[in-house]
């Protein structure tokens, strides 16, 4: 009854040379119950792109809740949000449930517009920010994603290495994961594209 | 003379002799004749019945069994005390495939039963006996392994050793000058066979016949076979007259 | 059942609620039957091969008892076998014995060394007669059997493949390495490149690669999980002709 692995599934972001990737199953289960097959976990807020992994309706609400805030960003700002800045938003907003949290574990990642440096981090539920170089993971098979990542990942990949080892990463490590699964999506993110791709998964 | 003998019980005389276990050996030479012969192709193993009445139904005696699907043995002697060496080798046998996902090798087999046979008397060193005499009965064991067909003789004392070709019984003396001279390294399953069924016949009271004999194989194929009524038939109509 | 008699620690675990918790006449004393002393192991076959490993830390808690325990065993001086268990320190290092000293008394029973089918089932039943109080060892266990090289992995309680597996991963981070061995040793998810769908052709790997994949597993379960690393442990089993050698390496791993 854990509310983090109730519905399952798994998400994972990497940084490679001027450019990041960020990849997520689309399993909605009720424990061992899969719900559905298309249930994707990345939400884009501009060029910037959320994970969440969790209890679903509370992705639901954070990814909505965030999607409020980046437009009223964007109206004051009259520009988009950059990626350390809707990190940074994301943190202030789950900690104000500090003592209520939802139960998401949030994974961003994009690139500078200005900057032109690639960016990922990931939070615990209550907003603790975990800034890497290299990647993050979050859900139900993180343990899975830590050791895939680890020993596939390397520096200096470029936008359609980074896709082959996100792929592989997400793809092995939810394949021994019951509570994910069931098809992936894939964004490889450069500085002038976004490359979307719906990963066939073996369906068990 | 009995009297003197008997009374030293189941420890030794004072000539160093064990009067029971020699008394258990005699029991043996009253018993039927078994033969068994080993060659490279497999052991054949084979036994008189004594068919003592025509109202007997011959199928009814049971002189050769099985151990296990590798494992065969004749016996002579006390029929009724094989019964319990033949369930503590079928035992063991099981026990070696369950503990190891392997057959039970024929040596280790003969072990196995010569391991019980001493356990008569008051029990040494700890262990409870289980019989108040020693077995009565002498087996010949034969099987298929690693290192191919082997035939063995397991005595009441105990001990084993392993033959090419051996008699047991009522006959034995006979018989066994008999395949001394006939047995040689060459021999094919078939030549055991009527090797087999020729030297019974020598040694046997009644005429041989397919009813009061029966024969039995291990080969590496088909392990151990007891040869059906037809096959018996088969190998006498071979013999001739 | 606060204070029966210390005979009853079995049913008392794990603690139950219903201790008293004013003081009676007695002290319950609660002993825990396991401690976790973590550690990982790590095994995977080739052609005519087998590479078993594991790291030497020996944790307890957030303490580390010992940087060089060593998980995996010989089991015998002119056996093939070698069994690696982690888990609960004790309980393997207590079924290493135990298989040793069955490995010893085949040889004096049967004439001949115990072929790894064999100690494959022997584990299997010593692990199973604990059934109802487990000792709490995963066990992988290798040799050569017919100059080739195999690998049998088991629960708790003995359950294993006769047919024996390619790879396998016990312990503390059995979770981060699986999936990379899935995928390196058994090419999952792995296709050939411009044909639709067409799964690259599983085939034994060469011992270099293999002994790469190892180091390369345990230096990642090393970065990413406390309780494991200080030292690793390779051993290989490789058969020659009709034959086959034992050796050992060891490694340095990360020691924070």
């Amino acid at each position: 009854m854990d509310p983090f692995s109730i519905n399952g599934g798994a998400c994972v972001a990497m940084v490679g040379k001027n450019c990041v990737a960020i990849a997520c199953d689309l399993r909605l289960g009720k424990q061992t119950l899969t719900i559905s097959n298309n249930y994707p976990k990345i939400f884009s807020y501009g060029d910037t792109y959320l994970g969440l992994t969790g209890l679903a309706t509370d992705i639901e609400t954070v990814s909505t809740d965030l999607r409020t805030k980046v437009n009223m960003y964007r109206l004051r700002e009259e520009r988009d949000i950059e990626p350390e800045t809707f990190t940074n938003l994301v943190s202030s907003y789950l900690y104000q449930r500090r003592f209520g949290p939802f139960y998401v574990s949030p994974v961003v990642a994009g690139i500078n517009n200005r900057t032109g440096e690639p960016f990922i981090a990931a939070f615990d539920c209550l907003g603790c920010t975990d800034y890497s170089k290299d990647f993050v993971v979050s859900g139900t098979s993180s343990n899975q994603l830590f050791g895939t990542c680890e020993s596939l990942w390397e520096p200096g990949l470029e936008p359609e290495d980074l896709f082959e080892t996100i792929s592989q990463v997400l793809l092995n490590s939810m394949d021994r994961d019951a509570l994910a699964g069931w098809g992936a999506h894939v964004y490889i993110i450069t500085k002038d594209q976004v490359i979307k791709r719906l990963l066939k998964t073996r369906q068990d | 003379m009995f009297m003197a003998r008997s009374e030293y019980g189941f420890t030794f005389s004072p000539e160093g002799r064990l009067f029971q276990v020699e008394y258990s050996l005699e029991a043996i030479k009253l018993g039927s004749t078994a033969i068994g012969v080993a060659t490279g192709q497999g052991v054949i193993i084979g036994v008189e019945k004594r068919v003592t009445s025509s109202l007997l139904e011959s199928s009814s005696v049971e002189k050769i069994v099985e151990i296990d699907a590798h494992l065969g043995c004749a016996m002579s002697g006390l029929q009724a005390d094989a019964r319990s060496m033949i369930e503590h080798a079928r035992v063991e046998a099981q026990n070696h495939t369950f503990h190891y996902n392997e057959p039970l090798r024929v040596e280790s087999c003969t072990q196995a039963i010569c391991d019980l046979a001493l356990r008569f008397g008051e029990g040494a060193g700890g262990e409870e006996s289980i019989m108040s005499r020693p077995f009565g009965v002498a087996l010949l064991i034969a099987g298929y392994d690693e290192d191919g067909p082997q035939l063995y003789h397991a005595e009441p004392s105990g001990t084993f050793y392993r033959y090419d070709a051996k008699a047991i019984g009522s006959g034995s003396e006979g018989a066994q000058a008999e395949l001394q001279n006939e047995y040689h390294k060459s021999l094919t399953l078939v030549e055991a066979e009527t090797l087999v069924l020729r030297t019974l016949k020598q040694v046997m009271e009644e005429k041989l016949d397919s009813k009061n004999v029966q024969l039995a194989s291990v080969t590496k194929e088909k392990g151990f076979k007891i040869y059906k009524d037809e096959e018996m038939a088969e190998v006498v109509a071979r013999l001739g007259n | 059942m606060a204070y029966l008699h210390t005979a009853n620690i079995i049913s008392d675990f794990p603690p139950s609620h219903h201790h008293h918790t004013s003081a009676g006449p007695f002290v319950q004393h609660q002993i825990t039957p396991y401690t976790n002393n973590g550690g990982t192991i790590l095994g995977i076959t080739g052609e005519d091969f087998v590479v078993l490993a594991g790291d030497t830390r020996h944790s307890e808690g957030y303490s580390i008892n010992s940087r060089t325990e060593k998980k995996v065993h010989r089991l015998g001086k002119e056996s093939s076998l070698v069994l690696a268990t982690v888990g609960f320190g004790a309980d393997a290092l207590d079924v290493v014995e135990t298989m040793k000293r069955a490995v010893e008394d085949y040889k004096f029973h049967h004439n001949k060394e115990m072929s790894p089918p064999a100690a494959a089932q022997l584990l299997m039943t010593i692990l199973y007669s604990n059934r109802f109080f487990p000792k709490y060892a995963y066990c992988i266990l290798v040799g050569i059997h017919a100059g080739k090289g195999v690998l049998y992995s088991y629960d708790v309680v003995g359950s294993y493949s006769k047919s024996g597996e390619r790879r396998a991963a016990a312990g503390a981070a059995s979770d981060l390495i699986v999936p990379f061995l899935d995928n390196q040793v058994e090419l999952k998810n792995q296709y050939v490149p411009y044909a639709w769908e067409e799964e690259i052709p599983v085939q034994p790997l060469p011992m270099e690669k293999v002994r790469r994949l190892v180091k390369d597993a345990f230096t990642s379960a090393t970065e990413r999980h406390i309780q494991v690393g200080d030292g690793l442990q390779i051993i290989t089993v490789a058969a020659s002709g009709v034959g086959w050698g034992v050796s050992e390496e060891m490694y340095e791993l990360k020691k924070d």
